[in-house]
């Protein structure tokens, strides 16, 4: 009797360390996210100035609007600085992150969150934990000024992150980005003050600045240019 | 017979501790995934991580696979060119990879970042960009960020300083993509393979200059 109960003891032991080393070893892509976002998505509206060949970009004076929205998926309004086949970016600004949707950023459940992150040959960096912001109009960049391949990131004057090495990527095309995952939420963003640095350093104004591809890819959103510094995304029925 | 309910509260309690400890071990393991190991952040937070199963990326950045998907332009912006107009137009000396030789790539080039990238087929992209100046020297560059990016490890092909990322080196729901990094007087070389990391090197090793046509 003892002996069946030290044996059923041992067999409920190991299955009990099996389940303990199961639980530590489930890969975290069997992890579902919650599905809120549509098919297709993210949708994007994406405005750029000329040229590819920028140290970094920032909106300022006054700045990105943050909204603090009934989100239930996700959002995002940022600028980032990419290569031209897409392998490498950064990006900076802010997010609604309802349920996990995005990789890598703090989940929200409030406010929007600063947005920090690197993408290099498909490994993902980003800022997380990261700060709640307040609705308003704020100053965000992100440079890689002294063009050693690390990129660091701003909101309001302060620096918030910096990237992981990401030489050789030091520069590269700019472009803002008012981006939400489902028709359910509103894709409402708004950037006045745009500019990029030049490989003196200096910021200069965006100019030439279009919509990329020439339409947005949300069939529900359209742009709104006011200058070549001050671009807007709208639901449509909105006019700019 | 009066043992009995001892062993079985016994058991029971050793199960209760044990399914703690597992879902303890569990939690902490998934927490370390998230969270990734402390680096040198600015704002004490800084990590690298890996998607879930039906996440995206925050932006409009378009999926790493495309890169291999021939109805899309592999650069943009850029230009499709020969490849023997590719050094000409990015003003350095571009690799030709000799164990595809006999294959014509689809060449793509933007002359004002200097980035040139070869697609050969739907399985291998090779791209290349001129090495910052304002850059450590790659060999220290690629120690740091095989350590920072917790990927791969470095060496030497043919001489040159490598960094060589195997698709199994890469974290859950990385893309499964072989990954070499070369630096070729100069050059940063950047071989993306849906292959072996054995015959991503070898692609690597076999880098020669392309003649200018």
């Amino acid at each position: 009797m003892r002996g069946s109960a030290a044996i059923s003891l041992r067999s409920e032991l190991r299955l009990l360390l099996l389940s303990a080393a199961d639980i530590a070893l489930v890969p975290l892509s069997a992890v579902p996210a919650v599905a809120c976002h549509d098919a297709g998505s993210p949708w994007n509206t994406i405005y750029k100035p000329n040229g590819s060949d920028w140290l970094g970009v920032q909106v300022s004076s006054p700045g990105m609007a943050i909204y603090n929205g009934d989100v239930s998926c996700g959002r995002v309004s940022s600028l980032f600085v990419r290569n031209s086949d897409w392998t490498r970016w950064v990006e900076v600004g802010w997010i609604e992150n309802a349920g996990s949707h995005y990789a890598c950023v703090p989940d929200t459940n409030g406010p929007p969150k600063i947005l920090a992150y690197a993408k290099f040959d498909g490994m993902t960096g980003c800022k997380n934990p990261a700060s709640d912001l307040s609705e308003g109009t704020d100053g965000f960049k992100v440079h890689d000024d002294n063009q050693n391949g690390v990129w660091r990131y701003f909101h309001s004057g302060n620096e918030v992150w910096t990237s992981f090495d990401m030489s050789p990527f030091n520069s590269g095309l700019v472009e803002d980005n008012g981006e939400r995952l489902n028709f359910s939420n509103t894709a409402h963003s708004d950037f006045d003050g745009l500019t990029r640095m030049n490989s003196s350093g200096s910021f200069t104004d965006w100019n030439s600045t279009d919509l990329h591809d020439g339409d947005s890819d949300d069939s529900g959103s359209h742009g709104c240019k006011y200058s070549d510094t001050h671009t807007a995304v709208k639901l449509n029925g909105t006019p700019c | 017979m009066t043992s009995r309910p001892l062993q079985a509260v016994g058991r029971i309690r050793l199960g209760w501790i044990v399914a703690a400890l597992a879902v303890l071990v569990g939690t902490v393991a998934i927490a370390f995934q998230l969270s990734g190991p402390p680096s040198e952040p600015v704002g004490g937070a800084t990590q690298k991580s890996s998607p879930l199963s039906g996440q995206v990326d925050p932006g409009p950045g378009r999926d790493f696979m495309a890169i291999f998907d021939e109805k899309q332009p592999l650069f943009d912006p850029g230009t499709e060119t020969s490849l023997g107009q590719a050094s000409s137009l990015a003003k350095m000396t571009v690799y030709e990879p000799q164990a595809v030789s006999g294959s014509t790539p689809e060449t793509w080039v933007n002359p004002e970042t200097q980035e040139v990238g070869l697609r050969y087929g739907t399985g291998l992209v090779v791209y290349e960009v001129p090495w910052p100046l304002s850059a450590d020297d790659p060999a220290t560059t690629y120690d740091r960020q095989a350590k920072q990016w917790q990927a791969g490890y470095t060496g030497r092909i043919s001489g040159h300083p490598a960094w060589v990322i195997p698709e199994d080196s890469r974290a859950p729901g990385e893309p499964p993509v072989s990954v070499v990094h070369v630096n070729i007087d100069g050059v940063d070389v950047t071989v993306y393979a849906k292959a072996s990391i054995d015959e991503a090197v070898a692609i690597a090793e076999s880098l020669q200059p392309v003649a200018s046509g």
